[in-house]
């Protein structure tokens, strides 16, 4: 079943609502405070709207298994480009693209079948971020499709068939980002369906936001 | 790809679970060629009620299924109470990751390959043991009597604490659920125990000898319970148990021998698996060294070579003892059947198996009647159960060979 509602977290609550220390934003700018050069600074590296952002990817995706006992693993590499289109404090969207590629298998050296599929995995994502000079802290949201193929590979023995596949995917989840200057950190975790089977990942990611 | 098969395949994909697939249906599985070589080949299930759920006319293939060692013990009540307890939920269906290629299914993972692969071997043990003769409730059509097949299945303590006993490298058939494990792939190579023929044959084996044995005997059930309850044996019984145990296993071997139709049926699953399980191969091989050494009396006197001996940690005299590997007098019994039938196993599966499950009722009913059990017990009407002549003087021949105390006791008469 396709996820169909663009998730959009409102995470903000009375506790987590930014202190006077805090990254301000243009509205909290007072002109005439003497520390208003240093705001606007802030304000100047995280308010040029559009910021562009390029970082490794490593996932990991698991699906229930035929046995319903053990998971289908999935190791994914691969590198995602992204644009969001408010860097500053307060609400953004965004939207990022990935080439993943990604390794399953299980069985003995002799017997075994294992799948190689690529995908190209396409997002929307819409959050909050809160910011501590040059320090940000996002949660967010996302939803988004995969399409791709691969190669299905069954090995008995000196036995072997390789197959290529088609793979379609959709998948929603909340991901947590860090920013340190232009350095960038994101842990996230979904749910999503792949091929008519319900699939949960988690996903680290590291680079940079221009 | 063409554009009409992408849209089969996405269809199949989108509506699995709609509708059952039923037999016949072609499954891309392992199988073992005419040399015994593990390849991978179409193969037609005549017997699957609906692939999707693992369904099928005789046993389910079911998913998730712990079995509680503590309801195992938990023997009240008559056999199907018994099986009913014993299986508890009974597992879940099959989630199999296929698709349709050139009308026959193939797997997308290994699970699925797994359960393809286990689903054709057991098919065809049924049909072996449809020919060679089986009438008893292990080879039944009837609904009720459907066995389950556990796919990564595992033996845990209890439910409320499944911690597990047996959960990886093996197959094995569980009398009081009626049913057998085939356990997940863990540190063993070569082809998994479970999705190999032979093993699945001989753990089919066991249902047959349950079954006939003991549940289509009167009075039969209360025996195997009796054993099974048995907790403090005495030196006496201890050695019946033993003993018992070590005919399971023989007779399974045989059985597989004449499903497989090859003497390596299950010495070879162990071959290339690497481990503690190479070992095995000798001592399972019906030709092997240990086979042509070993006999009731060299077992039971602890006259045979020390090295085979310690191979099958036997250490006390008449078998009294409840950890030796009671494989060993498996063999035994497994050897002298294959010399009766002249090293051929169409011989053993078109003579010996069909004389084995003659037998095996007569088995229980001695049982039944209170005799205290040794290898005579099923020699003798094993004997008898094989055509006069030719055969069953072959039969004697290897008999006396490996069980010559119980000639000379006169207790298999037909071979005096």
């Amino acid at each position: 079943m396709l996820v169909s509602v663009f998730l959009a977290l409102q995470l903000a609550t009375a506790s987590a609502v930014p202190s006077e220390s805090a990254a301000p934003t243009t509205s909290h700018v007072d002109p005439d405070n003497d520390s208003a050069t240093t705001d606007d600074k802030t304000v100047d590296e995280h308010v040029d709207g559009i910021a562009l952002s390029v970082e490794p990817v490593l996932q990991l995706s698991a699906r229930g298994a035929a046995s319903r006992v053990d998971t289908s693993m999935t190791t994914w590499l691969g590198v995602r480009v992204g644009v969001i289109a408010n860097d500053a404090a307060g609400p953004f969207v965004g939207a990022d693209a990935a080439v993943l590629v990604g390794a399953e298998g299980a069985g003995t050296n002799e017997v075994k079948v294992t799948r190689a599929p690529a995908v190209v995995d396409v997002r929307g994502l819409a959050g909050w971020r809160w910011l501590r000079g040059f320090v940000g802290l996002a949660g967010y949201g996302y939803v988004g499709g995969a399409v791709g193929g691969g190669t299905t590979t069954t090995q008995v023995f000196d036995d072997k068939v390789d197959r290529g596949f088609f793979t379609l995917g959709a998948t929603g989840g909340v991901g947590l980002e860090t920013t340190f200057g232009i350095g960038l950190v994101r842990l996230e975790t979904g749910v999503g369906v792949r091929d008519a089977h319900v699939e949960m990942h988690g996903t680290f990611a590291a680079g940079v936001r221009f | 790809m063409k554009t009409d098969r992408l849209l089969v395949c996405i269809l199949l994909a989108v509506c699995a679970g709609c509708s059952p697939i039923g037999a016949p249906v072609v499954v891309e599985a392992l199988v073992l060629d005419d040399d015994a070589v593990a390849v991978i080949a179409d193969v037609t299930l005549d017997s699957v009620i609906d692939l999707n759920t693992g369904r099928g006319e005789r046993f389910d293939v079911r998913g998730g299924w712990r079995v509680s060692g503590i309801d195992l013990l938990d023997t009240a009540g008559d056999l199907d109470e018994v099986i009913a307890r014993a299986r508890g939920d009974g597992g879940a269906d099959i989630a199999p990751h296929m698709h349709l290629d050139d009308d026959r299914y193939v797997a997308d993972d290994y699970e699925t390959l797994f359960y393809f692969t286990v689903f054709a071997n057991f098919e065809a043990a049924f049909r072996a043991a449809d020919a060679v003769g089986d009438k008893s409730r292990a080879t039944s059509s009837k609904p009720e009597d459907r066995a389950i097949v556990g796919l990564f299945a595992s033996l845990v303590l209890a439910p409320f604490l499944p911690l597990p006993l047996v959960s990886a490298d093996n197959a094995a058939y569980v009398g009081p659920v009626d049913g057998w494990l085939a356990l997940r792939t863990a540190f063993q190579q070569g082809v998994p125990f479970a999705m190999h023929r032979g093993v699945i044959a001989h753990e089919f084996g066991h249902r047959l000898f349950f079954h006939n044995v003991f549940t289509g005997v009167d009075g039969g059930f209360d025996v195997w319970r009796a054993n099974l309850a048995e907790t403090d044996p005495s030196d006496a019984e201890l050695r019946a148990l033993m003993l018992l145990r070590g005919l399971d296993e023989g007779l399974a071997d045989v059985f597989a021998i004449s499903a497989e139709r090859s003497k390596d049926a299950v010495a070879a699953a162990f071959a290339v698996a690497g481990g503690p399980y190479v070992a095995e191969t000798d001592r399972r091989d019906v030709e092997g060294p240990f086979a042509a050494a070993a006999t009731y009396d060299n077992l039971r006197d602890l006259s045979l070579d020390a090295d085979f001996l310690k191979a099958c940690a036997l250490k006390k005299p008449e078998f009294q003892q409840s950890d030796f590997n009671f494989y060993c007098v498996g063999t035994v019994v497994a050897a002298a059947l294959w010399q009766a039938a002249e090293a051929d196993a169409v011989v053993v599966a078109e003579e010996i198996e069909p004389a084995v499950i003659a037998a095996l009722p007569k088995l229980g009913e001695r049982l039944v009647a209170g005799e205290a059990f040794d290898l005579d017990l099923f020699l003798e009407p094993f004997v008898q159960a094989l055509a006069p002549g030719r055969r069953r003087e072959l039969a004697c021949t290897a008999i006396e060979k490996r069980f010559k105390s119980l000639i000379d006791a006169n207790r298999v008469p037909s071979c005096s």
